[in-house]
């Protein structure tokens, strides 16, 4: 059954999250997605994320994501995450282990927006500290169009780290047409450090596309793609991103 | 903070208190039962759907925008509209020989 959880008792767990998290600087990376506030209970997914960025003042950088994710309630997935990166001329390697959380703190569609909280631990395999991400994911339907944005307050964690708490971000707007085809944008960023906001600050924007393909089986096959251009000096030229999901029950 | 926390509580709270009108649909042999509803159209309203069968299925529209499994012989609720006037197709993911229905909103 599903768990009875209250809109002001979902904004009091997400408020106190928020709170206790509040200041770090981190980029978005190049296989970074946007997270929507939903879950399907007993869904098993399957998902490859990669990522291209260009720099004109330094080496390029790229990055894989394979990602294992299970809705183990209605309002609870849990993924874990294996990520490579590197950069065009030094090579790649395993850069870190990430174990993602999505909780879901309103039924869709019943409020204004669907509201979510994504929980990420990420343990890196090079010498520094461990990061944990944590923030709210909004969606909004207008018609034919679904908004979504994802806030993520980000901290270092264990030797080495600092307090400092950078606050990064994601976002897209979908038009609904049909379903194997649909066109939209998407953004990435970083707002800088929690108290310093705008000092640091990186923004890209680009064309994105989406679709889904049903598969015999009744699983699915789903994806997004998009090109995005640096909007500012600190953001990358240039960052092709994809995303590959398979879905089955 | 309070600022974010202020408009965390107005995004969810400006429907919390109106009133949703429900209706139900059953899931019964693979089928929907009434396999045709009428809503109001620009009315946010509740679909509860009842699965009488002893299989799981998945309650989806891409015209609705929405897609939630409902356990054997489970039920859940989904949230839709406002709508505009018009008709919007929903079946069943695991049954979609059988399964398969529309919302008309006016």
């Amino acid at each position: 059954m599903k768990p009875s959880v209250s809109a002001p008792v979902s904004l009091s767990l997400l408020a106190l999250a928020v709170g206790c998290f509040a200041s770090a600087s981190a980029v978005a990376g190049p296989a970074d997605k946007v997270y929507k506030p939903i879950v399907e209970k007993g869904e098993t997914e399957f998902e490859l994320r990669g990522g291209y960025r260009n720099f004109s003042g330094g080496p390029d950088q790229y990055a894989y994501v394979f990602d294992l994710g299970y809705g183990v309630t209605e309002r609870w997935k849990t993924e874990l995450v294996v990520a490579y990166e590197g950069e065009t001329g030094f090579g790649g390697k395993l850069a870190a282990l990430e174990w993602e959380n999505i909780i879901v703190l309103t039924e869709q569609g019943k409020h204004w927006a669907d509201v979510g909280l994504f929980v990420e631990y990420e343990h890196t395999f090079a010498d520094g500290p461990d990061e944990l991400k944590i923030g709210p994911m909004f969606m909004k339907e207008i018609g034919p169009t679904v908004a979504n944005l994802n806030l993520l307050f980000e901290r270092k964690i264990g030797s080495g780290a600092t307090s400092d708490i950078d606050l990064d971000y994601t976002w897209q707007v979908k038009w609904r047409g049909n379903e194997a085809l649909e066109l939209g944008l998407q953004g990435f960023g970083g707002l800088g450090e929690v108290g310093d906001l705008g000092q640091g600050d990186k923004h890209s924007i680009g064309p994105a596309l989406f679709g889904v393909k049903r598969l015999a089986s009744g699983n699915k096959l789903a994806y997004d793609a998009a090109l995005l251009a640096g909007v500012n000096n600190a953001a990358p030229d240039m960052t092709v991103r994809f995303e590959l999901e398979y879905e089955m029950y | 903070m309070r600022w974010f926390l202020l408009l965390l509580l107005s995004l969810c709270s400006a429907s919390a208190f109106a009133e949703v009108k429900e209706y139900t649909i059953v899931l019964r042999n693979h089928k929907f039962v009434p396999a045709q509803l009428t809503i109001p159209a620009r009315t946010k309203v509740k679909l509860l759907v009842i699965n009488e069968d002893a299989t799981p299925e998945e309650f989806e529209s891409h015209e609705l925008n929405r897609e939630k499994i409902v356990t054997a012989k489970g039920r859940i609720s989904v949230y839709i509209g406002p709508l505009k006037p018009g008709r919007y197709p929903f079946f069943g993911e695991f049954h979609m020989d059988t399964a398969q229905g529309v919302l008309i909103a006016k």
